[in-house]
């Protein structure tokens, strides 16, 4: 094929990885999408992307039949990624240093394996691609546009998700202090409900105190208009209204002082 | 409770001057003289020292007593009302102030 063919092809390549990458909902779906796509953008025997964003890390791991991810609070970084991580540069490192790799990723030494690696800082964000390419799965300078391609539309991905994975988080978090809030309202509720029925207890045994002298007063008031003289008013009403008036004010002070004591008792300020 | 048996006495005496009214306030020695007076009809307060009115519809029902009784409250108690007609000789539960054409119903009614 022409060169200009192959790029054509691998650009048609790019964009359906493209399309299928945006539609993905999770971490998951992602490295799915990674293991079906990656093969026609370059060639490698197998893949690791790293992307970390603020406390946030993800870990994919992808050969040609598989692809896994990780999802963690804290980086698990391999030791060629640690080397990236501080020298900030594209790194290139042949046979021996590629033993550094899990078992897993091992190739047979007749391959003449090279391990490529990226780092891809963008304010908080920083995502590592390396890649493990050999004889049998050759890698070229010229398919480096492509990685960059791959580790951009990745890179906004990975943000995406971690942004909307706090966000549910963060949802979450309202959610239970709505509840908590609730709770708390219930509470005070009832607190408020018992008080009022205390105070209503008082006040309709406050009534019932107040009673007994009053109907005394109105009984002798009544006895005051049918009496016979004002000697009978003087010497037996008057004594007896003077002593049920005096009660009745009894029992009022009693009644607020009470009143006042359960106030403060039930703490209603 | 000497001020509300002069109200009620007074307004008896009112109603009618004839009436024979036996004034208490000491329940234990009412209860003693109940008998010798033989009464038409007993007007019983229920908050009365030694013993309260409920005791002494107790000891009217200990002696098979059957005066009429009305119970003389100042409370509105719906509990005390419901309590009191649970005592077959009770006929009748009165809110204090007691109004006198009530009692003088009363006093028509029960008269021998």
């Amino acid at each position: 094929m022409e060169e200009n063919q192959i790029y054509r092809v691998t650009y048609e390549a790019f964009s359906k990885f493209s399309n299928s990458l945006s539609r993905c909902r999770s971490f998951e779906e992602v490295a799915n999408v990674l293991r079906v796509n990656l093969k026609f953008l370059f060639n490698y025997h197998c893949v690791r992307i790293s992307f970390q964003w603020e406390e946030h890390f993800a870990h994919f791991t992808i050969s040609m039949q598989d692809a896994q991810v990780e999802v963690l609070g804290e980086g698990n970084y391999m030791p060629h990624e640690k080397q990236l991580l501080s020298q900030k540069r594209p790194l290139c490192w042949n046979n021996q240093q590629v033993a550094m790799l899990p078992l897993a990723y091992q190739v047979p030494t007749e391959e003449q394996t090279e391990l490529w690696g990226w780092v891809f800082e963008n304010q908080e964000r920083c995502l590592l691609v390396s890649l493990l390419a050999g004889q049998s799965k050759p890698f070229t300078k010229r398919d480096v546009t492509f990685v960059r391609l791959m580790a951009e539309s990745l890179e906004s991905k990975l943000l995406e998700l971690f942004l909307f994975q706090e966000l549910d988080k963060r949802n979450e978090e309202i959610s239970y202090i709505n509840a908590q809030q609730q709770e708390v309202i219930k509470q005070r509720t009832s607190e408020i409900t018992k008080k009022n029925e205390r105070l209503l207890e008082i006040s309709i045994a406050s009534a019932h105190q107040m009673r007994e002298p009053l109907s005394r007063v109105l009984g002798l008031v009544q006895i005051m208009g049918q009496a016979q003289s004002m000697e009978t008013i003087q010497e037996q009403v008057l004594p007896r209204l003077s002593k049920s008036a005096t009660d009745l004010d009894t029992v009022l002070r009693e009644v607020i002082d009470n009143a006042t004591g359960e106030l403060i008792e039930l703490g209603a300020d | 409770m000497e001020i509300t048996n002069f109200i009620t006495e007074s307004f008896i005496r009112n109603i009618n001057p004839a009436h024979n009214v036996y004034n208490f306030t000491d329940p234990v020695k009412a209860f003693g003289e109940v008998t010798t007076i033989d009464p038409d009809v007993i007007l019983l307060d229920l908050n009365m020292p030694e013993l309260d009115g409920w005791g002494f519809l107790d000891r009217m029902q200990e002696s098979q007593m059957a005066y009429n009784v009305y119970i003389l409250s100042s409370s509105t108690s719906e509990l005390d009302k419901k309590r009191s007609s649970t005592y077959g000789n009770v006929v009748g539960f009165l809110v204090k102030p007691l109004e006198e054409d009530v009692l003088s119903n009363i006093l028509e009614t029960n008269a021998r």
